[in-house]
């Protein structure tokens, strides 16, 4: 099965912009939690909407865009998880 | 002269903008899709859900935050029912099918009115702005910001972004009020996030 680059595209931008805001929301007291956030999320901005023109029919609809975005916003969950048991090991 | 002419005058004057500032109708392009505004909208639903109040609210409940996700998922699928009913009845052309149009955007093919776009701006923004007014006013700017996009874009004419915000708004309000679904709803992922050791703080 080829997935749509459109589909690739839009879902490594709200996964990584889930993952920013992730490290944001969770930063407690941490400067550095809360750079590296916004860091994450204004590159995965500035990459998905300067990479190619988003003004365009998309093959994807806007309930399947939610559904996407409601993926990666649980993977981007899982991903953060995995990171903090192991940023605790250390 | 009816609310119709006013419309497609209003429209023509606010799209007759386009073209004399570069700067602005380039902000317009970046705002008028489908990605810039909701996912930022999304992404402000989502840190409510995580972020704890005491370090961003103090004296407010969690629970509050992150029923306004809830909400704003229910809210976006009845206003997705809504409108698939409204365009079985209503099937108004896009402004660029009747007008000599400025577009800066693609040409949808649905009906123009209600506003899908503004709907669910204002769907996403009023479920931030019930839990928490302090992100809640710059999502309803945004939001607002995002419905006059697609008139200025040349896709949708007024009325059309005014019925679609009024359907997003009330949905939610109508929503918000379901508190026992919510709840429901809310115990039920707590408890999913539990069993799968997803809690992150």
């Amino acid at each position: 099965m080829v997935l749509d680059a459109y589909i690739l595209e839009y879902f490594l931008f709200t996964f990584f912009g889930s993952f920013g805001v992730l490290q944001i929301a969770l930063a407690k007291n941490s400067k550095a939690k809360v750079f590296f956030g916004a860091v994450v999320l204004i590159v995965s901005y500035y990459w998905f909407f300067t990479s190619r023109d988003r003004n365009v029919h998309s093959v994807v609809e806007g309930s399947q865009l939610f559904l996407i975005f409601a993926i990666e916003a649980v993977s981007a969950v899982i991903i953060t998880r995995i990171f903090n048991l192991l940023a605790k090991r250390k | 002269m009816n609310i119709i002419y006013l419309d497609e005058n209003l429209f023509l004057w606010i799209n007759g903008f386009v073209g004399k500032a570069p700067f602005f109708d380039s902000v317009i392009k970046l705002i008028v899709n489908e990605y810039f505004v909701p996912v930022s909208l999304s992404l402000i639903l989502l840190y409510l859900w995580f972020v704890r109040p005491a370090d961003f609210a103090p004296g407010k409940s969690k629970e509050k935050n992150q029923e306004a996700l809830l909400t704003a998922a229910f809210s976006i699928g009845l206003v997705a029912l809504l409108i698939g009913i409204s365009n079985q009845f209503i099937a108004r052309s896009r402004p660029f099918e009747q007008l000599p149009t400025h577009l800066l955007f693609y040409r949808p093919t649905d009906p123009s009115f209600p506003s899908n776009a503004a709907a669910v701006g204002f769907a996403l923004a009023t479920a931030i702005f019930i839990a928490n007014r302090r992100l809640g006013v710059p999502a309803i700017i945004l939001a607002t910001f995002y419905a006059f996009s697609r008139v200025y874009a040349g896709v949708h004419f007024p009325l059309d972004v005014i019925a679609g915000a009024l359907l997003g708004v009330l949905t939610t309000m109508a929503i918000s009020k379901l508190v026992g679904l919510i709840k429901f709803s809310i115990n039920l992922a707590r408890s999913i996030q539990k069993k799968l050791q997803l809690e992150l703080s």
